[in-house]
């Protein structure tokens, strides 16, 4: 009776906008591949959180062999002289951001590593909202895993996508081609995969790694990589939490929300609420791609050239790759 | 002898003037006062009344309507009441022990005898414990009631101090602090739980109440195990002369209830029982989620109660709750309450009389989640045994309390096993903690002078982890982690752990006047249980938790001071208490704490420091056309965690505000007497939001969009504000002992905020804050009450 007179509405909190935090968050893999690290201020309004320039990164090792990170991208640091880490080896990250100097925890890299098989099934969904209710084709990619020997390991699955992109082909008396674009992304991040060692009997498991509704970027080859992270305890303690905070909803009899702590401190002031984490992870990858020709559904043509239709009004990816999710005209490795 | 001299009229009350012996002849200081009480109409022995002297309870009549009372020799005021008999006042000038036998009448609804206090009228003025309250049943039932049904921790929250997280949550927040932080007692067994019906009533059958006190200042030093207040309730006896009938059917709760005499004059039954009748409603809806929910819930209640002579009585009761919840096809809960409890009372002479008390208590819970293919259920299950014995010695002007007190608490494993034959949930168990609480106390209520008294005790407590158990060690260098176990002891039997203390009482009055006094107290207390409970509002499946080696028992001091006066021949009365209560070691958790099938929960639980203060005003009328109260509460409650590690501390160590802090509360309520078998009944409540926890930003780590929570309750929901009305009326149908109540609750239909949740639309990666209003209409409720009553056997 009581739940059947309840009533919802949106509400408004004059939220205290000296609230931004500094955040940090690198990844330290033993995979040949960039390394980078991530510094932005959370964001109180709307907008993106804003990425922190000019800030000099290091990361040091066990042998205290300092590596400079040079900032490639707003807010993005890519490590100089370290291709990867070095399983059992031990490192930490130091930021220096406005004369004050942040410092991480010192993370091992693990040794233990699992392997990964992956697959995938398309099905129909339908999205419900308030006002409408929209038919879509959905994207279900899974993992087997097979677990290493040992219990005392803590892994984590990220799913990224790479794919080509046909940009609109406009006629010109040279007949030029559209340029070849790619982009890449991460697939379903808000999905944490977690999975600690000690808590499984198995030598392995298969779970839903990803969810990723079909749309105009399967037009063409579609890279999905499935990448098995081996982590520290630490740090699955730290994406326990924050998968915890993404399924809470703030009912009364949720677990109360909180910050969550992460492994980086200023060192001058212990108090300062720091976000983020820096973690060192071995990882595999296994991955498939899709053509069109594998889902078994019609894809509407994305960009094709209307002679009728005036040059702004093609979506913008159509005209700039630069518009999609960390779109390139360089091809990437492995296409 | 008894002299009879004439008939005086103070106010609206007829006082009658008594001499009673000679005052020549005997010198003692105290004089006896018996006989027995009829009715006027029936001529039969009223049990259950009241005997009042000087604003004070002395003592009641039994089931022959006999009562007994010690007075000062010269001067007494003494007053007579029952719940439904008209007050009988008389200024006795006593001087030998005599009979005084009278008779009362039955209540009429007059309009100016309407009184709104149980007690007299100069109650508060003249009670030497600072920060007691306390309602009369009928008071309780003219209260318009959420689903219909009058209800004592509801009733509770329109007097000042009193305060609870919001609508739908089980307990009550006194002067600051936690829900379990109050002793509730049940006639003096304890009762664990008051969740019942999710929230919205408590366990104790409203036509089975008899009385109750709040003690949230001084505790007596009777009462103990708890660090903030103690309810004491006391449940009606049946009759012992006549079978009574009594039925209700409501819109949301049916009850019944009968009593008589099993033998009679010497052993009286009472039953009641309440039912749900909600789930109609539920599938009136048109959320699939609520249409698709199931909501049920029934106590009972059972007394009976034996005269076995003239000086030895024994009261045996059982108290039985079942709640059942499920929310869709997604989670649910079930859980009940059984406390059964026996007493012996023995007058042993005319100034010495004890009292044995032995009960038995069980906690049930369970919560089960059918989202999942897992479908697993969880269930914990406390038992407590209770052994209580106390004794009342009247020396000179003294009235002298001591006894022993001891609780021992078992808990079953926690398990967790499949809710359905589909489940593939592994079984498994965690063991429990048990303990056993032991107290002496003492106590001592004197009055020197006219205008002094103070009631002074204490009370010596103790508390033992039991074996069989296993303590985790933990490296002292380091925070309390299961990383940092470095060593498990394992007890198989005896006493683990010892904790003990003093814990002082003291309440001084002071009078100014004959219609004013200044009282002061002070009281030390300790707690060794606790609820576990992380979450905003207490839910069903909250454990309890014993202390341990690694959980010490909560501490409080508490200091009050007040100012009480009636004003107009007690028609009107006012108090103004300040507070402030300072507690340690007082339970908290951390961020992200897992409380369930945990066997190290002390690695998720922090304890620091906890204060209240406050200041409580209430204006009271007691008589007259309109009748009811204005009860106004500035009050502040804080936590305080600062351990030696980052990881135990919270808010970086500093105060920040309780879940229950709510700053400003305010309530009126008002009863007009409709002539001449009706009643107008109105309340109005505000307070302040409390503090909650939300997101005030987002970030990005590693694709994924974080939302940034705000320190701990650092935000607060808005305001809340509920009006609600009620219409009594009496005899709809002649010949008939009827009553119908028309209530609307929430009668502005204000959508008060319950909490606030968030949602996540298809695409989006950021949640949307929604304000969550429990009622978000005004809920009318109807109930219509038909008593029998046979004949006299």
């Amino acid at each position: 009776m009581v739940v059947s007179n309840n009533c919802i509405e949106p509400i408004v909190f004059p939220l205290d906008t000296t609230s931004e935090n500094i955040v940090i968050y690198g990844q330290l893999t033993d995979a040949d591949e960039p390394q980078y690290v991530y510094i932005q201020k959370s964001s109180v309004d709307q907008n993106l959180p804003a990425p922190i320039r000019g800030a000099f990164v290091f990361l040091v090792d066990n042998q205290n062999n300092r590596y400079r990170y040079t900032e490639d991208k707003a807010g993005r640091y890519k490590l100089n002289n370290l291709t990867h880490g070095t399983p059992g080896a031990t490192y930490f990250i130091e930021v220096t951001i406005n004369n004050s100097i942040y410092r991480s925890e010192k993370e091992r890299m693990p040794t233990t590593i699992g392997s990964d098989s992956v697959s995938y099934t398309i099905s129909k969904e339908t999205y419900e909202s308030a006002d409408f209710a929209r038919l879509v084709h959905r994207l279900d990619v899974f993992s087997k895993s097979k677990l290493p020997s040992e219990t005392d390991y803590f892994l984590r699955w990220d799913t990224n996508e790479v794919y080509y992109f046909q940009m609109t082909n406009f006629p010109d008396i040279f007949n030029t081609p559209a340029p070849d674009c790619y982009a890449s992304d991460r697939v379903d991040p808000q999905r944490i995969t977690l999975l600690n060692g000690s808590s499984v009997t198995g030598k392995s498991v298969e779970q839903l790694v990803a969810q990723r509704e079909i749309d105009f970027t399967f037009l063409d080859r579609h890279y999905i990589i499935v990448r098995q992270l081996s982590t520290t305890r630490d740090s699955y303690e730290y994406w326990s939490k924050v998968k915890a905070l993404l399924a809470n909803t703030g009912s009364p009899f949720d677990i109360p929300p909180a910050i969550v702590q992460g492994n980086i401190e200023n060192t001058d002031n212990p108090n300062e609420t720091v976000l983020g984490y820096f973690e060192t992870c071995r990882v595999t990858t296994d991955q498939f791609f899709l053509v069109p020709g594998y889902i078994p559904y019609y894809i509407e043509p994305y960009c094709t050239y209307d002679f009728q239709k005036p040059y702004e009004r093609y979506p913008a990816p159509c005209v700039d790759c630069l518009a999609l999710p960390n779109g390139t005209y360089t091809k990437p490795a492995g296409f | 002898m008894l002299i009879l001299l004439h008939f005086a009229t103070i106010g609206q009350c007829q006082i009658n003037p008594l001499l009673l012996g000679d005052s020549t002849k005997n010198k003692q200081q105290l004089v006896a006062l018996t006989g027995t009480i009829e009715s006027t109409s029936t001529h039969k022995p009223l049990p259950g009344a009241y005997v009042h002297v000087d604003g004070l309870l002395k003592g009641s009549t039994d089931e022959f309507g006999k009562y007994f009372i010690l007075l000062k020799r010269g001067k007494n005021r003494v007053v007579f009441t029952h719940v439904s008999m008209t007050p009988e006042r008389y200024q006795i000038e006593i001087y030998e022990a005599s009979v005084l036998n009278l008779e009362m009448s039955e209540k009429v609804f007059e309009l100016d005898e309407f009184v709104v206090n149980g007690q007299e009228s100069d109650y508060h003025v003249k009670q030497p414990i600072s920060g007691t309250e306390s309602l009369t049943i009928s008071t309780i039932r003219t209260l318009p009631a959420l689903i219909g049904e009058p209800d004592i921790i509801k009733s509770l929250q329109l007097l000042p101090g009193v305060t609870s997280v919001g609508e739908g949550t089980a307990g009550v927040n006194v002067r600051g602090g936690r829900t379990d932080q109050n002793l509730m007692l049940m006639n003096e067994a304890i009762v664990l739980s008051a969740n019942h019906a999710l929230g919205f009533l408590s366990p104790f059958n409203s036509d089975a109440l008899g009385s109750f006190v709040l003690y949230k200042g001084v505790v007596p030093s009777n009462y103990g195990g708890r660090s903030s207040s103690a309810l004491d309730i006391k449940m009606r006896q049946g009759d012992f002369s006549q079978w009574n009938f009594q039925l209700s059917a409501g819109s949301s709760v049916s009850k019944v209830l009968v009593e008589g005499p099993i033998l009679k004059d010497k052993v009286s039954i009472l039953v009641g029982g309440r039912i749900s009748n909600t789930n109609w409603l539920l599938r009136k809806t048109k959320n699939d989620n609520v249409r698709g929910s199931n909501v049920s819930f029934n106590d009972t209640y059972t007394s009976i109660s034996a005269k076995i002579n003239s000086k030895n009585f024994l009261d045996v009761n059982l108290l039985t709750t079942g709640d059942y919840f499920r929310f869709s096809n997604k989670f649910g809960y079930t859980w009940s309450t059984m406390v059964t409890s026996a007493t012996l009372k023995n007058l042993i002479t005319k100034n010495f009389s004890v009292n044995t008390l032995f009960a038995y208590g069980r906690l049930k819970n369970s919560y089960f989640d059918i989202s999942t293919q897992e479908s697993p259920e969880i269930t914990n299950t406390i038992n407590y045994s209770q052994l209580k014995a106390s004794g009342i010695l009247v020396i000179g002007e003294n009235s002298l309390t001591f006894g022993a007190e001891t609780v021992i608490y078992k808990s079953s494993p926690e398990k967790i096993g499949p809710h359905s034959t589909t489940s593939t949930i592994v079984p498994n168990e965690v063991q429990k903690d048990s303990g056993r609480e032991l107290a002496f106390f003492v106590s001592d209520d004197w009055s020197p002078l006219p205008w002094f008294s103070f009631s002074a005790g204490a009370r010596y407590s103790s508390f033992s982890q039991l074996g069989p158990d296993s303590v985790f060690q933990y490296d002292s260098n380091k925070p309390r982690l299961v990383s940092n176990i470095i060593d498990t002891v394992i007890y198989t039997k005896g006493n683990i752990q010892r904790y003990h203390g003093f814990e002082p009482r003291l309440s001084v009055r002071i009078s100014l006047s004959k219609t004013q006094s200044i009282k002061a107290g002070y009281s030390k207390m300790f707690q060794y249980v606790h609820t576990l409970s992380n979450t905003t509002a207490p839910t069903p499946v909250d454990l309890w938790q014993v202390s341990t080696t690694h959980i010490a028992p909560q501490q409080s001091e508490n200091f009050s001071l007040g100012y009480f006066q009636n004003l107009k021949s007690d028609k009107w009365s006012m108090s103004l208490e300040g507070f402030y209560r300072l507690s340690t070691h007082q339970l908290e958790y951390k961020d992200f704490a897992d409380l369930t099938q945990n066997p190290h929960i002390e690695t998720e639980l922090l304890q620091g420091l906890g204060k209240a203060y406050g200041v409580e005003v209430q204006i009271k009328k007691n008589r007259g056309k309109w009748t009811g109260w204005l009860a106004y509460t500035y009050s502040r409650a804080f936590s305080k965690v600062n351990g030696d590690f980052k990881e135990e501390k919270l808010n970086n160590g500093t105060w920040f505000p309780s879940n229950h802090d709510k700053p400003n509360v305010a309530a009126l309520v008002l009863n007009r007497k409709l002539f001449p078998r009706g009643s107008f009944n109105l309340s109005v409540t505000y307070s302040t939001g409390r503090p909650i926890t939300i997101i005030d930003s987002y970030y990005n780590v590693n694709g994924a969009v974080i939302p940034n929570y705000s320190n701990r309750n650092q935000y607060r929901i808005p305001d809340y504000f509920r009006v609600d009305v009620s219409f009594e009326i009496a005899s709809i149908f002649k010949k008939i002992d009827d009553t119908l109540v028309l209530g609307v609750y929430n009668f502005l239909g204000r959508k008060n905020a319950y909490s606030v949740y968030y949602e996540r639309f298809a695409n989006q990666t950021r949640l949307v804050p929604y304000k969550l209003s429990l009622l978000g209409a005004a809920l009318p409720s109807i109930t219509y009450t038909v008593k029998f009553k046979g004949k006299k056997r």
